[in-house]
């Protein structure tokens, strides 16, 4: 049995954390000024093309490709520290994690060659247009049609609550080609360049910190059928391998143990008193964000070994919901008044506690899938 | 053992018409817009006598305070709305009346983060058992809130003491449970509605237990609340001995099954309940500030325990 940091693993995150020291503005104040938002688009840009200069950007990336080879668990490393810090790489960690590699596991030459270099170097922003206001966690139900014209599809229809979708470059876009086939067949992946005529954006202003969603209207919207992303009608399968190369997501409970560690550490340090109550919920919080890290660690592992995606993956994002709500609700315990100070880390958390079961595949999909392929209940 | 916990016919008047006016103010972007205190809203508020309930001058008690509260938590109203109440079991009438008359706010709280401090006129510090008039003592740091309200970092200096709070705390507990379980249960019912509209999977999403259980177990907390709520109010109005510690009891209820609403219906509208134009992030935003302020709760967990000779 091993259950330790090799030394390679704690010197990335010496070094790191010293560059990040350096770097991000005020470190903690810093964090919520970069918090993944529209505003700060361009210190996203600035901020991973430095990582990119210290090949930190894209290191899990095949060298072909301007990745350095390295561990899974070095890439947990850095998903670590960057998240916990406010997400500096901003919507770049979408790029890097699963958007890239899903063109070179599915891009032509020409694709790879065009779109690859400009993520590894930090210099684009890509949106993921999925979700449609018919089409949320049933999303094999989408609607908006591409049909051939040519050597171009024309697509009609809108996507919702698309993140970074004013500020992205590219968008990877979820289509159906065919609408007669069943609904998980008939669905292709378009590459859609941002600035393309018919396409109108349109921001949502939201309540989970400065990060806002779009939605995306699209009419008559002519995409080159060489943008589209594996064969056509397959595209279910090629967005359900992009997302599985995240397995267990951005490390919220890295962000949420981070922010119950300074809010306690705040309030010792101001002398102020914790009463009981409140000294169970840091407890109780402080357990969640722990056993949140060991059931992602387990998820790292498997693709440390090159095992396949496991129902592990589904247990940590169950785990990493509950922290980020236990965290919420002790740092209100801890902090009274103050966590009501708009802006502030707790206030943050509190706002994402309440979005974090609905993120990134929503609480009650993850139990299903708990429930179905690790205890092996029947479907309802 | 009698049960009647239904307002009579003057006190759901009274609910009506505060409905009324949140309807009329609170319709488009009333209680979600840049403006945190509706001028129109809050002079009406007056007009019904909703901001002088509990006083020698505006009559009523906390039943009233309960039956407009649990309307003005169902739309997610805005403004000072228990610091007022509990200023008005505070101070004098001459003192009280420009509050009353929604000529100015009161800021009602712990000093150095004070609700509304940069926008109110009376100050009143206050812990679980004493009170103090108090003043600025310079010019409040603008804070602004989670559920955007215009609060100030402020060091206060105290004027006069306004002795036991404990009965203004009471109150202040009670009309924060009645608003809570007022939000709550409207929570649980939009969120029903959209359920039972929102179709996925070929089917509306209530049909899924992991929807529906949620929301049953929402209902069954927030309909305790709402009757400990209404029994605090008795309770007070009726000089009960047991009174601060039944609101503190409906305190807590309140903020936890309300807590748990605001989840819950985050939970089953999904996205749309994060857009700041959509029906659930003002109420859910609103019920997490109320959970915690003005009166602290942790003071409501000291009375229960305290009530228990803990």
């Amino acid at each position: 049995m091993e259950f330790d940091w090799a030394e390679e693993d704690l010197s990335y995150r010496s070094e790191l954390q010293a560059f990040l020291a350096e770097e991000l503005p005020g470190r903690w104040e810093g964090a919520t000024a970069v918090l993944g938002s529209a505003d700060n688009a361009e210190y996203s840009r600035r901020f991973a093309g430095l990582l990119a200069e210290k090949g930190w950007l894209t290191p899990h990336w095949p060298t072909e490709w301007g990745g350095t080879g390295a561990t899974p668990w070095m890439l947990a490393v850095l998903g670590e520290e960057l998240w916990s810090r406010g997400e500096p790489r901003g919507p770049q960690y979408m790029n890097v994690n699963w958007i890239g590699p899903s063109i070179m596991a599915h891009g032509t030459v020409e694709q790879c060659q065009r779109y690859l270099p400009p993520i590894a170097a930090g210099d684009v922003i890509w949106c993921q247009g999925f979700s449609e206001p018919e089409a949320g966690t049933d999303l094999a139900s989408l609607q908006t049609r591409a049909v051939r014209d040519g050597d171009d599809y024309v697509v009609n229809g809108s996507k919702i609550w698309t993140s970074y979708g004013d500020i992205a470059d590219h968008c990877y876009l979820l289509v159906r080609t065919d609408p007669r086939a069943e609904r998980h067949r008939g669905i292709s992946v378009l590459l859609m360049a941002m600035d393309s005529p018919g396409l109108v954006v349109r921001p949502i202003p939201g309540m989970v910190g400065e990060h806002s969603f779009t939605e995306l209207f699209l009419t008559d919207v002519r995409i080159p059928v060489a943008n589209r992303l594996g064969p056509e009608n397959e595209g279910w399968n090629v967005v359900r391998e992009a997302l599985s190369f995240e397995r267990v997501g951005a490390p919220r409970w890295a962000r949420a143990a981070l922010v119950l560690d300074e809010t306690v550490r705040g309030a010792l340090e101001q002398g102020r008193s914790i009463d009981p109550m409140a000294v169970e919920a840091v407890g109780l919080a402080k357990t969640a964000c722990e056993a949140a890290r060991v059931l992602c660690y387990r998820v790292i592992d498997e693709r440390a070994r090159d095992l396949p995606p496991s129902p592990h993956a589904n247990v940590a994002r169950v785990a990493m919901v509950q922290a980020e709500r236990l965290v919420a609700d002790a740092c209100a315990a801890i902090e009274g008044n103050e966590i009501m100070r708009y802006g502030s880390d707790s206030d943050l958390q509190m706002r994402k506690s309440l979005a974090a079961g609905v993120a990134a595949g929503t609480y009650e999909v993850q139990l299903n899938l708990v429930s179905r392929r690790h205890l092996r209940l029947p479907k309802g | 053992m009698s049960l009647d916990l239904s307002y009579s016919a003057e006190q759901s008047e009274l609910a009506r018409s505060v409905d009324g006016l949140c309807r009329r103010c609170g319709a488009g972007a009333g209680f979600t817009g840049t403006d945190p205190l509706p001028e129109q809203y809050w002079r009406g508020l007056a007009e019904l006598g909703v901001l002088g309930l509990g006083t020698a001058a505006g009559g009523g008690g906390a039943l009233e305070i309960a039956a407009s509260m649990e309307q003005l938590g169902t739309h997610g109203a805005p403004g000072p709305l228990v610091g007022t109440f509990v200023a008005g079991a505070l101070l004098d009438p001459a003192e009280m009346e420009p509050v009353s008359e929604g000529r100015q706010l009161a800021s009602v709280g712990q000093p150095p983060l004070m609700p509304w401090a940069t926008r109110a006129g009376v100050f009143v510090e206050i812990d679980s058992s004493e009170a103090w008039l108090s003043r600025p003592a310079g010019a409040p740091e603008p804070v602004d809130t989670t559920a955007g309200e215009p609060w100030g970092r402020v060091e206060l200096e105290r004027l006069r003491p306004l002795g036991d709070a404990t009965a203004a705390v009471a109150l202040g507990q009670t009309a924060t449970a009645a608003y809570l379980a007022g939000a709550a249960q409207h929570l649980v019912e939009i969120a029903s509605q959209y359920a039972t509209d929102r179709v996925q999977f070929n089917r509306p999403i209530a049909t899924f237990q992991a929807i529906s259980h949620p929301l049953a177990s929402c209902s069954v907390s927030v309909a305790a609340s709402r009757i400990m709520a209404r029994a605090a109010a008795c309770a007070l109005d009726n000089r009960d001995p047991d009174a601060p510690a039944a609101a503190a009891r409906a305190r807590l209820s309140a903020t936890a099954s309300a807590t748990a609403s605001a989840y819950q219906a985050h939970q089953t509208f999904g996205a749309i309940g994060f857009t700041i134009e959509g029906p659930v992030a003002h109420v859910s935003l609103r019920i997490r500030q109320l959970s915690l302020q003005p009166i602290p709760v942790a003071s409501a967990r000291s009375r229960v325990l305290e009530s228990l000779g803990i």
